[in-house]
């Protein structure tokens, strides 16, 4: 028979609303809310298999110290034998999706079981797990419970069996920006004709590969007047002193480094190299102002073009970079411009 | 992308790059052409002084852009200003 562990928050544990968010975690042997809904969809299916146990842990309690609400959560179901966890699901609840995510986790780390949740693909949770587990898309509120709960089950009984879990769209999960390749029958060439062809017939468009979407940032206000102002360079073109002392990732890179072109003229080639794996590394080496144009923006400081050169340059790779971490670089070095009172910047790129 | 992260955190930032349709594909705000992938502002055709010269003219049109209200960049030839 299949033994299911359930986690719900303290609203859909009927512990309380958000009065009682801060509620410790207990467990409650059988289930508990939609836990029946669980127990009720088994047995219309003629599946043996029921809820042994619910956990229920206030939204607050777990978001605010995860670490010890996942450790005493754990600990309640220790001794319990069970097959697969079920978290949720949270809709568009965001501490309730993060919990719902990091149980799930946990719980897939520690005891090696089928996990599943579900969440609306807005749920910040399901940004932050949707790699590590299967989350099932569902609708922004409760109303959506009767759609969820079946896929979820459906899901995780599936992955019980040992069976292989289809593509996203098959399935229902948010997408894990796993890309599997399949074999078609057919040509690109042929398809991309095909697609053509609808475009101009005025037909829909089914593109094979979706085209990730890209905010528009509105233009910061440019100067006033370059006189008096301090400008950064900020390069992705991997340029750091030569031997990488701070290990600069030469490609896909997470973070970004700060040097120093104080006190310098320009920037010679026997203290900077360009680590960047994405290019022909030989013409910036042999002059790293080709690349940080630290010799012209000194000529054209003293010469009072504007104010000055910002001590510090940022540095990082841009090649292989995913969206998500060429963003957080981005916020990073933007935050340190601001604090440093930089008024502009001059990227370079390669 | 780092460009619009910093914009977007109130700094007008301008990017140098050969590759300038992929910079306007991604809705770079500033952009000014570099002059090869390898060497955004360096050309090894020319003497080391030539070189720097032409270093300065890409660099100041870059510190103009920052001066500048940002137009649409359309089919930008190297010299050309956004």
């Amino acid at each position: 028979m299949l033994r299911i562990i359930h986690y719900v928050n303290q609203f859909f544990g009927q512990i309380g609303g958000e009065d009682k968010a801060g509620a410790e975690p207990v467990v409650r042997e059988g289930a508990v809310g939609p836990g029946m809904l669980i127990d009720q969809l088994l047995a219309g299916q003629g599946k043996q298999g029921r809820v042994v146990a619910t956990l229920i842990c206030g939204d607050n309690y777990f978001t605010e110290k995860t670490e010890r609400a996942a450790e005493e959560l754990i600990r309640l179901i220790d001794g319990t034998p069970f097959d697969v966890f079920i978290a949720g699901p949270a809709f568009n609840a965001g501490r309730y999706g993060i919990a719902c995510g990091e149980m799930c986790k946990q719980v897939k780390e520690k005891f090696g079981v089928p996990v599943i949740t579900g969440m609306f693909h807005e749920n910040p949770g399901a940004d932050l797990y949707k790699r590590h587990v299967h989350i099932i898309a569902t609708t922004g509120n409760a109303a959506g419970m009767s759609q969820a709960m079946p896929k979820m089950i459906q899901l995780v009984l599936k992955m019980f069996r040992g069976e292989p879990v289809g593509r996203p769209e098959d399935e229902g999960y948010i997408p894990q920006g796993v890309r599997a390749n399949i074999l078609s029958d057919r040509l690109a060439s042929e398809r991309a004709i095909e697609l053509l062809l609808r475009k101009m017939r005025g037909e829909e468009v089914p593109t094979e590969i979706p085209f990730p979407s890209l905010d528009v940032v509105p233009a910061a206000p440019p100067v006033l007047s370059l006189a008096g102002v301090t400008i950064a360079i900020v390069t992705e073109g991997a340029l750091v002193p030569i031997g990488n002392p701070d290990g600069i990732e030469s490609a896909r890179a997470t973070r970004f480094a700060t040097y120093s072109v104080a006190e310098l003229e320009k920037l010679g080639p026997e203290k900077f190299q360009s680590i960047h794996r994405g290019f022909d590394t030989t013409l910036i080496n042999e002059d790293p102002n080709r690349l940080v144009p630290a010799d012209a923006l000194r000529e054209l400081e003293r010469e009072g073009v504007f104010g000055k050169l910002h001590d510090d340059f940022y540095v990082t790779a841009g090649v292989a970079t995913t969206m998500e971490n060429a963003r957080k670089i981005g916020q990073g070095i933007a935050s340190r411009l601001k604090k440093a009172g930089v008024a502009a910047a001059i990227l370079t790129s390669t | 992308m780092l460009e619009k992260e910093i914009e977007r955190a109130g700094i007008p930032a301008v990017l140098i790059t050969a590759l300038v349709p992929t910079a306007q594909t991604l809705r770079a705000n500033r952009i000014v052409p570099g002059i090869g992938i390898t060497n955004p502002l360096g050309d090894p055709n020319l003497t080391r002084e030539e070189e720097k010269t032409l270093r300065k003219k890409i660099v100041l049109d870059a510190l103009k852009t920052l001066a500048a209200k940002p137009g649409k960049a359309k089919n930008l030839q190297q010299g050309d200003v956004t």
